[in-house]
């Protein structure tokens, strides 16, 4: 009864636009005290939810995105790409889908990438001509490699939620966030056969070999970061704050940054670190009491009730995890699905480290859907086009997105193969 | 760190940050405002430092002492809960939104005046439980640094405290600003 | 707190630990006092939540303190934080086995520490569990306290474990529990010490290939329970509470003895793992000489207590 009234209060503040983490820790400490418990036990489940070792790198991953945007390295990417590939027709289209794969390297969220590539790639293709529908689609749906392709925010917290090797989640997401590029380029290729307005550009080596120092120092990050973690050098937590320093340093040679500009950077990433780790902190607390009403047994109990096919199983939580990621936030929607469907998911004998990727790849999708679509909002704000014409713009770029996660689903061979040939 | 004040690039919410009320409340906030934000920045700041001392240990002497992991954490904690009323002030909380659409400004700024006296009633229950976390009579220290847990639970009180002061501000003189900014910018930048 | 009578009067504690379903702890412990708790018709019913369900460690003797959770499995270093003077029971080789941890619980030399305790977090201390000897593992063989050379050691982040590495002249790194597996395939650390259960569990053979029986820590947890709990009970509930605990004491302390010679020989067999019978001595001896001049005062009649109870 305590449980169901919980979970009632918590849906009505949240559609009140009562912050998540508020919505969440109102209804919860009103239970613990109806139920007998200690108030002070809600407020230490909370910080012990927050002060946790590999969560330490979402704080230290978003202030590596916030340094990688302001010191400029987006552009450096996105010119070496454009001298790169712009003489093939449809270049700029493959120009957007590469720079995203470089930038992904070293951005572990999606909303760091629509901020930093969306201002320069969508007005680039808008001026050679390209549609704005396109244009904005491609630019967002191709954000989505960013938090699939390591490093990851969203696979740091899972890794921390289902108490798993944040460094095997990582090389895991490679294959699945090269395969989002391929499903993007298939897209791009066929749509460009139907265009008549595209015609290759001319081939200049000199601007290769200048874009291409101009990008050199930027695209070591990537080694430093993957290669120092699953080199055996550092872990996540510690690669990310390595990563940090370096593209401070960079940012400081470039003059993209300035030292009086350190204080706004710092609290910039606070900031946007502070809303995520609030929210993981409440949901900790709402874990708790499920746990305690040992809600996900119950739920475990009814899924497998309801199949004991593995298959209908994960294509049940796929549609369950869209239909989430449509109105929620990933951060939320991953600290409050996890833990109650990840014991369901070994008990149906889903690997861990597959079943993270699924949750993360579905997640991430959320973020290019209406109504709540954080990326079609940056993309918008960066852009200046209406929100509603990029998520029209978005939506045919599901497609190629949704394939891979059926594959992604289906396949876990591709998924674990990596981690397993880096742990024999 | 230097005066939080000095910013060569604007930022998110530069714009108004004490919401309505009488003068002296607006001056009060917009001085808790700056304050929180230095303090969050600066904990981060911390967090870097220890990170990065953790891994310079481990390169040159091979071994690290405990300690500077669990402060980092601690940093982490302190950095999110002070920074809860600055987020609170500028609409930087992640929320759901679906029901902007069928609002009109006048509903509008009806429901913002009731989730900021909700936010404040909760605010001011969690802060509550935190007087009793900090003067519980067994408190165990931080098994690393030996860090006393009520210092810890301290910083992230006084966070809740400030947020249910802002949220009870908010509620009684309303916003500035429609806060529907929020969710597009930089607000939501960095996010996953 | 959850001492709440239900409707048919029945009382019903929580009892939370961190061990996996599979782990002895929950098996041949937790679940059999349940079990016999049940069929004792008292009245009382204990709910078994596993695996850190309930939060960690640390957090959930907190939760014990504070009347949220009832009972818990906790260790000495984990409840040091809270109440200092335990962590003595977590010293290197300040015991010689379990027979030896059992004997100093059941002679009522550890009745002052348990009082003090009592008194000092209102939390009592119902027995001790063996959790099964204390062993490193790791890269190459670790036959004398000079091995430890060159050697970046994993040790919990807690002050007795760390002074341990020190009582063994070993070099502590910290990791986090989380990340022992990655670090140790990677090389951030070499190696680390647990019981065998714990190597196994956290599949520790992938990665090391030395396994050192040093013993060097007579490894074991603690079922404590908050005291307004225990008042809460009649006289009969607390015999039958009491008497289960101490049955699952000796059904918990077979299954870790039973497992971990089942995983040695494992290990042994397909040459996963090559098992190293240390020095034992050396070891002790130095540890012996550092913790008798590094502690003083109350902690060193309580090692010199326990040392002296030793046959
Ligand atoms: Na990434
Ligand atoms: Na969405």
């Amino acid at each position: 009864m305590a449980i169901t009234l919980l979970g009632i209060a918590i849906v009505v503040l949240l559609f009140l636009r009562v912050p998540v983490a508020f919505a969440i820790l109102g209804p919860c400490v009103t239970y613990l005290l109806a139920t007998g418990q200690s108030l002070e036990l809600g407020l230490r489940t909370t910080i012990n939810g927050i002060d946790s070792w590999p969560l330490l790198a979402v704080p230290l991953f978003v202030l590596l995105g916030v340094i990688a945007n302001r010191a400029g390295i987006a552009e450096r990417l996105f010119d070496f790409a454009m001298a790169l590939l712009g003489r093939v027709r449809g270049g700029m289209a493959y120009v957007n889908v590469g720079s995203s794969v470089g930038f992904a390297w070293m951005s572990g969220s999606a909303l760091a990438d629509a901020a930093a590539l969306g201002a320069i790639q969508v007005p680039a293709m808008r001026k050679q001509g390209y549609p704005q529908n396109f244009s904005v689609g491609l630019t967002g749906a191709a954000t989505l490699i960013s938090p699939v392709m390591p490093p990851s925010i969203p696979a740091v917290v899972f890794a921390s939620v289902a108490a798993v090797s944040t460094g095997a989640l990582f090389a895991a997401g490679v294959i699945p966030a090269l395969l989002i590029a391929a499903g993007l380029l298939v897209y791009v290729v066929i749509w460009c056969q139907r265009q008549t307005f595209l015609k290759a550009g001319r081939f200049d080596g000199q601007l290769v070999r200048r874009t291409g120092v101009r990008a050199l120092a930027p695209a070591v990050t990537p080694i430093l970061i993957i290669g120092g973690i699953l080199g055996g050098f550092v872990t996540p937590t510690e690669a990310a704050a390595v990563g940090c320093l370096y593209l401070l340093v960079l940012g400081l040679c470039y003059r993209t940054i300035t030292p009086r500009q350190l204080p706004s950077i710092l609290r910039e990433a606070a900031v946007t670190a502070a809303a995520i780790m609030l929210i993981i902190g409440s949901t900790s607390l709402l874990g708790w009491i499920l746990a305690r009403e040992r809600i996900p047994g119950m739920v475990a109990e009814w899924m497998t009730g309801l199949t004991d096919d593995p298959v209908i199983f994960l294509l049940l939580v796929n549609v369950i995890l869209i239909l989430l990621g449509t109105i929620m936030e990933p951060t939320s929607a991953l600290v409050l699905s996890v833990p109650i469907l990840l014991p369901v998911a070994t008990q149906f004998g889903v690997d861990p480290i597959h079943f993270g990727v699924i949750v993360v790849l579905n997640l991430m999708i959320g973020l290019i859907t209406p109504p709540i679509g954080p990326v079609a909002y940056v993309l918008s704000s960066v852009t200046g086009i209406p929100v509603g014409a990029v998520f029209r713009g978005l939506l045919p770029f599901l497609i190629p997105l949704i394939a891979v996660l059926l594959i992604v689903t289906f396949a876990p061979g591709l998924v674990l193969w990596l981690p397993g040939l880096l742990n024999p | 760190m230097s005066d939080p004040s000095a910013d060569a690039a604007p930022t998110a919410g530069d714009a108004p940050e004490s919401g309505g009320g009488p003068p002296a409340w607006r001056r009060i906030s917009g001085w808790i405002d700056r304050t929180e934000r230095f303090l969050g920045a600066t904990f981060l700041a911390l967090v870097l430092l220890l990170v990065l001392v953790q891994v310079l240990q481990r390169i040159t002497v091979g071994s690290g002492w405990a300690w500077t992991g669990e402060i980092a954490k601690y940093g982490m904690v302190w950095s999110t809960f002070i920074l809860a009323g600055h987020l609170l002030r500028r609409g930087l909380h992640l929320r759901l939104e679906v029901i902007d659409r069928w609002l009109g400004p006048r509903a509008e700024r009806l429901v913002t005046r009731l989730t900021d006296a909700l936010v404040a009633l909760i605010c001011i229950g969690l802060t509550w439980a935190g007087y009793g976390l900090v003067t519980a009579p067994f408190v165990g220290a931080a098994p690393a640094s030996g860090l006393s847990l009520r210092i810890v639970y301290l910083i992230s009180v006084v966070g809740l405290g400030l947020t249910a002061l802002a949220a009870t501000g908010q509620a009684l003189f309303g916003r500035p600003v429609d806060d529907r900014r929020a969710k597009s910018g930089p607000a939501v930048e960095g996010a996953i | 707190a959850c001492t709440d009578a239900g409707k048919d009067g029945t009382v019903t504690l929580s009892l939370a630990h961190s061990y996996a379903n599979t782990h002895p702890h929950h098996r041949c412990g937790a679940e059999k006092v349940a079990e016999s708790v049940a069929a004792s018709n008292t009245g009382l019913k204990i709910e078994v939540y596993p695996n850190s369900t309930l939060g960690g460690h640390a957090q959930r003797f907190a939760s014990v303190v504070s009347g949220d959770i009832d009972i818990d499995l906790q260790g000495a270093s984990e409840i040091s934080a809270t109440y200092a003077p335990i962590r003595v029971l977590d010293a290197a080789y300040v015991f010689d086995g379990a027979d030896h941890l059992f004997g100093f619980f059941e002679s009522g030399q550890a009745d002052a520490l348990r009082e003090d305790m009592l008194a000092k977090t209102g939390t009592r201390v119902l027995d001790a569990w063996y959790f099964g000897m204390r062993h490193f593992t790791g890269n190459k063989p670790l036959r004398t306290p000079d091995d430890f050379n060159g050697v970046r050691m994993r040790f919990p982040d807690t002050p007795q474990f760390l002074q341990n590495a020190e009582a063994l002249g070993a070099s502590p790194t910290s990791v986090a529990f989380e990340e022992v597996y990655i670090s140790l395939q990677q090389g951030v650390v070499d190696g680390q010490e647990n019981p065998i259960s714990v190597i196994s569990s956290l599949n520790l053979p992938e990665v090391q290939s030395h396994l050192n029986l040093t013993g060097h820590m007579t490894g074991f947890v603690m079922p404590v329970i908050n005291e307004n709990a225990w008042q809460g009970l009649t006289d009969e509930q607390r015999e039958a509470l009491s008497t289960a605990i101490s049955e699952a004491r000796t059904t918990d302390r077979q299954c870790i003895e039973e497992e971990e010679s089942s995983f040695v020989a494992t290990w042994r067999g397909d040459g996963r793992m090559q098992i190293v019978e240390p020095d034992v001595a050396a070891f002790r001896t130095k540890a012996e000489a550092y913790f008798r001049t590094a502690f003083s005062g109350q902690d060193l009649e309580l090692y010199n207590a326990v040392r002296a109870a030793a046959s």
